[in-house]
């Protein structure tokens, strides 16, 4: 599977309702209506919990994603108008997405059973996706890590501790021979929307393959957008410097 | 998740900060009861409440984590960029407060989870970004809580660790980022300045201008108004009895008409004239009923109307010959049957005046009275705008620039209230003036002083670390320790870490926030740190300490002026030198001091030498603490170790200092002054701490002489020129040798016995003491030895061989004369005047806790300067003798065995002592009887009595007498008790100074004052001379 991009999220907007089984008062479901994982919704008690998104009018959708979820081990459903897309057993606590077929709806609802702990999600995008017309260049490495640390040795020389400082994750896709048609309609309103904003978006290098690395991710603060870095007459490159967290 | 010992201990961590930083919200629901507000919403703060009457206060914390921390905390945002300690530090003086700088990041936010109205709003956009938003919402961020807490990656939030709680100081707003300066909570007394304003005690009611008077018709030309104050020095109040009784000698009564009934009216008047009280009996002169002839007329004394005269009507009943017989204060007159003038008695005898209201205080027209409420009497009302607990029981305030005390405390009523204290001039304090708290401890423990001095400086009891301050009290063996008012412009910290000091206490804000307490030499050792194990590698140094190095050290305490400067040692009646003279000889070679003061050491006679004791061996500590400079020490540890807290005692091997023969330092104890968190380790300064070696120092011990101020003296000297002593605080002693130390203390007590049989007669409390010659000599039962007149003192006073001493004049028996009269004039307070122990020279319950001497009065002297030039007036030719008088103040407390027992200690040392030294031979040629002239002054009151009669025509001799007081049965001839009498018998009364030496006393009841007819006496009992201060109403 190509590359998808979640960007767009219709819990964001004004006009969506969303609607949880349960809610704990401190955390209510609204704390899904942006993309920051701090804001956790948590459900009221360890049942099964649904959590319903209803736009004002029928929307095309096609994915699904959630990020800082304690969901693993739990069976969860993703659903369109009644319509039942997709259902899988959370392997992790890592971001999870969901890209299935389009549908119109107004109706979009994420169901959780079995779960292993009071449920939380920290954020939860639900939209249409954008697919990268190829994959990304190989090789890749899907998940770079990197971490900052500090050695405490004592007096007489013995190790006492390693302190970490700081630890990043990373992605750095390249994608060459892109049609130039996909950056300039799809890719460069994308980045104007959401990459200049700084804000967070979901991306899957081959959801299909490797749906443990999916990242929730924003551009890092050096990405250098260059949409016009043309190879060929009627392709391009792009190459994404991506930041954040599974 | 894990534990924080796990993740602690584990080999490697992430380390997390949790902040939480709680500001104040609105704890009701916009537009619901009592909020009734109806418009767009609030945001439950404050600063956006659009019903302020109906705000609620309440807390809302909120969380944050460090940016880089996993979503381990529920609802805690990942802002926090970075922290920057600057960490508290221990030091000797005063604890340095520490000081936190935050650095959060800043994102959009759209208000879900701060506001709690977001969604009637009807838009979840993000509108700007959460800190400008929270800033701007809660603008009153200033003071609130931050607290920082510690943790791994793993870790639940309640296995987080506290370990910072400071409250917010600054705050600023850069590009993406705020920055919040934290302080601890320890850093207020530093803002809190002395005399404490922050508090909103306001007056309810005016407190009006005051006048000081010393007599009463001064009072007419004072432009008082309803409310103000009249001090007047010579007050008396008392009770007085009218006793009038028919002299019995029947043969004296032939000239009334055998059978014949008469009807005898007494009436009292006032000073204006006005009758005030009446009794009447009716007699029958019948020589073989005379019974019927005796009648006790019994007329109370009122403050508020007193008399001025009596008057004797007689008329034969069923006649209307009305006359009167007889005008006068002392009625000892003899009716013969005398014609007398024809007047008859006024019909209305009971006449209250409204407007006068005191013997003294003059009609005054339509605006008032002098009010002579009780002597306890004087009250102002206070706004009820603050708790009055913050007050205590007793204290002193400042009003404008006046300062007042009060003793007690009913609602928002002060009670007895004493004003223009401490130097200050009383001025008009008009309603809601602001009365600003002095800072003032009476003997407390230490737990207790602490905790009212930090209550005072507006510590809340939830930032004092009372299980510390418990433990570190618990054991307390020194003195009680008391502060008396601050006045002076001081920070409030300055008056804690002196008494954190005084205690040999350390006190700084530890991780939760709360002032904690450790003692200064000792604590239980936690944490051992090796250079192998705890020592962070290349890490240790050593820190100069030469500059804390001493050879003495050097105690002042006991503030003597309460005007006076707080931190000048010359304001300090006694100092502790403790010396390390052979360090200072030989072994460094230098003298360097280190000085202090202690405002919270005061002694009393009771515990005078636990104090001294005190002081010794907090100055015997500290120079073995400091003379061979301690070492201290900096290095790092790792996070493994950090719940090494400040103040902490540890043990150390290390290779940074070694022993003399080389080895390395092992196991030696320190404590740790500071500590601050690095990145990915902290830093520890520590100071060793040896087993104190207090031997071979040498201790010296003074005490400074403080004159008496001028107006001290004159103070007393007014009160002394009427008679009375009034409470001084601060009078002070001039030993006639130098060399021996007196200890000022408060109030008067004398007191004479001889050396032998060491009968003690011991006169205090009340009056003026007049000791004859026969009062002597048929009390004490060795004649033929000496007797001192003597003064209670304490052992300080006389060469420090006794705690308690007593001695006085010395005079032998042969001194005094038969029939000369030494008048003594002593205390004489109200609430003392019945502590004579009835039958028996002994008075009750008296305390001898602050003793002071007065002067010493050589008797070349013709007349002695400041207090005595008013009260005695010695004359005599033999200018090479002297005569001591020793006057002492004293305060009501002592029991009866202590008394006999202290004084027993001096008769059986000092006492004798002092015959060997000073008064060897016998006879010694001192002072003769005619070469003696004591003048007695009589008080304020007596003067204008006696005025009145004079002027009235009505007298012409005077007696004055005593009964019921412990004046009486100095006066009596021989008898355990009894009354005296003195007749001036012709002399001039000039003014109101009646001259009364060489004069033989003469009992009334014992001695027939009258040889016919009807006789009388006035009997004035009960005298009480205080100073009142009372309110113009």
């Amino acid at each position: 599977m190509n590359s998808v991009i979640l960007a767009e999220n219709f819990c964001e907007e004004s006009t969506t309702a969303i609607y949880a089984t349960s809610s704990h008062p401190d955390y209510p479901v609204d704390f899904l209506r942006d993309r920051q994982p701090h804001k956790v919704w948590l459900a009221g008690s360890l049942n099964d919990q649904t959590i319903t998104i209803n736009t004002s009018g029928n929307r095309n959708c096609d994915c699904l994603a959630i990020c800082g979820h304690n969901l693993k081990g739990a069976t969860i459903s993703f659903i369109i108008g009644s319509q039942t897309m997709e259902t899988r057993v959370a392997a992790s606590d890592k971001a999870i997405m969901f890209t299935v077929s389009e549908r119109l709806s107004s109706t979009f609802k994420l169901i959780i059973s079995n779960p292993q702990a009071t449920p939380f999600i920290g954020a939860l995008l639900v939209g249409k996706r954008i697919d990268f017309p190829v994959k990304p260049n190989a090789p890749y490495a899907p998940i770079e890590k990197s971490m900052q640390t500090a050695e405490n040795n004592s007096e007489s020389g013995n190790s006492l501790e390693v302190i970490t400082t700081y630890k990043q994750l990373r992605a750095n896709p390249t994608y060459t021979n892109v049609d130039r048609n996909f950056v300039q309609t799809v890719y460069n309103p994308f980045f104007e929307q959401y990459g200049e904003a700084g804000k967070y978006f979901i991306f899957a290098w081959d959801n299909e393959h490797a749906p443990d690395e999916v990242i929730f991710c924003k551009f890092s603060s050096n990405h250098v957008h260059n949409p016009n870095y043309r190879t060929l007459l009627y392709v391009d490159t792009l190459q994404l410097s991506l930041v954040g967290r599974q | 998740m894990t534990t924080f010992n796990q993740a602690q201990t584990s080999d490697v961590k992430q380390l997390v900060y949790l902040v939480k930083i709680i500001l104040d919200k609105c704890t009701n629901v916009c537009g619901q009861s009592p909020c009734t507000w109806q418009g767009e919403k609030c945001y439950n703060t404050f600063p956006t409440c659009k019903d302020i009457i109906n705000y609620n206060k309440g807390e809302r914390e909120y969380k944050f984590v460090s940016n880089q921390a996993k979503q381990e905390i529920l609802g805690a945002r990942p802002y926090l960029d970075n922290i920057s300690f600057i960490a508290t530090e221990i030091s000797e003086e005063k604890t340095i407060p520490g000081r936190v700088t935050l650095t959060f990041l800043d994102e959009p936010d759209n208000d879900i989870g701060v506001d709690p109205y977001y969604a009637s709003r009807g838009s979840f956009e993000a509108k700007s970004t959460f800190w400008k938003k929270l800033l701007t919402r809660n603008r009153n961020y200033k003071n609130r809580i931050v607290k920082i807490y510690e943790g791994y990656e793993g870790n639940p939030e309640s296995e987080y660790r506290l370990r910072a709680t400071g409250k917010i100081s600054n705050l600023s707003y850069g590009s993406g980022t705020v920055k919040i300066e934290c302080k601890d909570i320890i850093t207020e007394l530093d803002k809190i300045e002395i005399p404490i304003t922050k508090y909103n005690f306001r007056l309810a009611e005016r407190l009006g201008n005051y006048f000081v008077i010393n007599d009463p018709n001064e009072l007419i030309n004072l432009s008082a108004v309803e409310g103000d104050f009249c001090e007047l020095t010579n007050f008396t109040e008392g009770q007085f009895k009218v006793s009038y009784k028919f002299n019995t000698d029947e043969t004296e009564i032939t000239d009334f008409d055998e059978g014949k009934r008469y009807e005898y009216q007494l009436i009292v008047y006032n000073h204006f004239g006005n009758p005030l009280q009446r009794n009447s009996v009716t007699l029958t002169v019948n020589q073989n009923s005379f019974p019927e002839l005796s009648w006790d007329v019994v007329i109370s004394y009122d403050p508020a109307n007193p008399y001025n005269d009596f008057r004797l009507f007689r008329r034969e009943v069923e006649t209307d010959d009305w006359r009167k017989i007889y005008q006068g204060s002392t009625p000892s007159f003899i009716d013969l049957g005398v014609a007398g003038i024809s007047e008859v008695p006024p019909e209305n005898a009971s006449l209250i005046l409204e407007k006068m209201y005191s013997g003294f205080a003059p009609y005054f027209g339509d605006w008032g009275f002098v009010d002579f409420e009780n002597e306890n009497g004087i009250k102002i009302n206070l706004q009820a705008n603050e708790s009055f607990a913050k007050l205590g029981s007793k204290g002193y305030l400042k009003i404008n620039k006046e300062y007042i005390s009060y003793d007690g405390i009913n609602g928002t009523q002060l009670q007895n209230i004493k004003r223009k204290l401490f130097d200050s001039s009383a001025s008009d304090h008009p309603v809601d003036s602001r009365l600003d708290i002095l800072p003032y401890v009476e003997e407390s423990s230490p737990a207790v002083a602490v905790n009212k001095l930090l209550d005072l400086l507006g510590i809340d009891s939830e930032f004092i670390d009372s299980t510390a301050l418990t433990s570190v009290t618990s054991d307390w063996e020194g003195p009680l320790v008391s502060l008396d008012p601050v006045i002076k412009k001081t920070k409030g910290s300055v008056i804690f870490f002196n008494l954190i000091n005084t205690l040999q206490f350390q006190a700084w804000n530890n991780e939760q926030g709360k002032i904690t307490f450790a003692k200064k030499y000792s604590g239980a050792i936690s944490y051992r740190i090796t250079d192998e194990t705890g020592v962070k590698q290349n890490t240790i140094e050593t820190i100069a300490s030469d500059d804390d190095q001493c050879t003495r050290t050097i105690l002042n305490y006991e503030r003597k002026e309460i005007s006076g400067s707080l931190t000048d040692n010359d304001n300090y009646l006694r100092e502790i030198k403790v010396i390390d003279q052979v360090s200072e000889e030989i072994e460094y070679g230098f003298e360097e001091p280190k000085e202090e003061i202690s405002f919270w050491l005061n002694s009393n006679s009771e515990n005078a030498e636990q104090v001294k004791n005190y002081a010794i061996d907090l100055m015997q500590k500290k120079l073995a603490f400091f003379k061979h400079k301690p070492k201290k020490i900096s290095f790092e540890i790792p996070l493994l170790h950090s719940d090494i807290l400040t103040g902490s005692y540890i043990t150390l091997d290390s290779k940074i200092f070694c022993n003399i023969d080389g080895s390395d330092f092992v196991n030696e104890t320190f404590q740790v002054l500071k500590r601050e968190i690095k990145s990915t380790s902290i830093k520890l300064t520590a100071i060793h701490k040896p087993n104190l070696d207090v031997t071979g120092f040498t201790t010296q011990y003074n005490e400074t002489y403080v004159p008496p101020s001028d107006s001290l003296i004159t103070k007393l000297s007014n009160y002394l020129a009427n008679g009375i002593i009034v409470e001084v605080d601060n009078l002070d002693i001039m030993p006639l040798d130098p060399s021996e130390k007196l200890i000022p203390k408060n109030d008067i007590f004398l007191a004479f016995g001889d050396s032998v049989s060491r009968t003690k007669t011991v006169y205090s409390g009340s009056g003026n003491i007049r000791l004859t010659w026969n009062d002597i000599v048929n009390k004490e039962a060795d004649q033929s030895n000496q007797f001192r007149f003597a003064i209670k003192t304490e052992k300080e006073a006389f060469r420090g061989t006794e705690k308690y001493v007593c001695r006085a004049a010395q005079l032998t028996k042969e001194e005094l004369q038969a029939g000369t009269e030494y008048i003594i004039f002593a205390k004489y307070k109200k609430d003392q005047a019945d502590l004579y122990y009835e039958n028996s020279c002994y008075p009750s319950n008296i305390d001898f806790d602050k003793w002071r001497i007065i002067r010493r009065v050589p008797v070349s002297e013709v007349s002695i300067d400041g207090l005595f030039d008013y009260v005695l007036e010695l004359k005599s030719s033999d200018v090479n003798k002297y005569i001591e008088i020793w006057v002492g103040l004293y305060i009501p407390k002592y029991d009866l065995d202590n008394i006999y027992y202290k004084f027993s200690s001096f008769m059986e040392t000092e006492f004798i002592e002092t015959i060997s030294e000073d008064a060897p031979v016998l006879p010694a040629p001192y002072f003769t009887g005619p070469e003696w002239e004591l003048v007695f002054q009589i008080n304020q009151q007596w003067k204008y009595l006696i005025q009145q009669r004079i002027s009235s025509g009505f007298i012409s001799s005077l007696y004055v007498q005593f009964v019921g007081s412990p004046t009486a049965q100095m006066l009596e001839d021989g008898a355990t008790e009894g009354y005296g009498v003195y007749e001036s018998k012709g002399k001039t009364v000039m003014q109101a100074d009646i001259v009364i030496a060489n004069e033989r006393l003469i009992n009334p009841q014992t001695t027939e004052l009258g040889t016919k007819g009807l006789g009388g006496s006035v009997i004035i009992s009960d005298i009480a001379q205080i100073q009142r201060t009372r309110r113009i109403v």
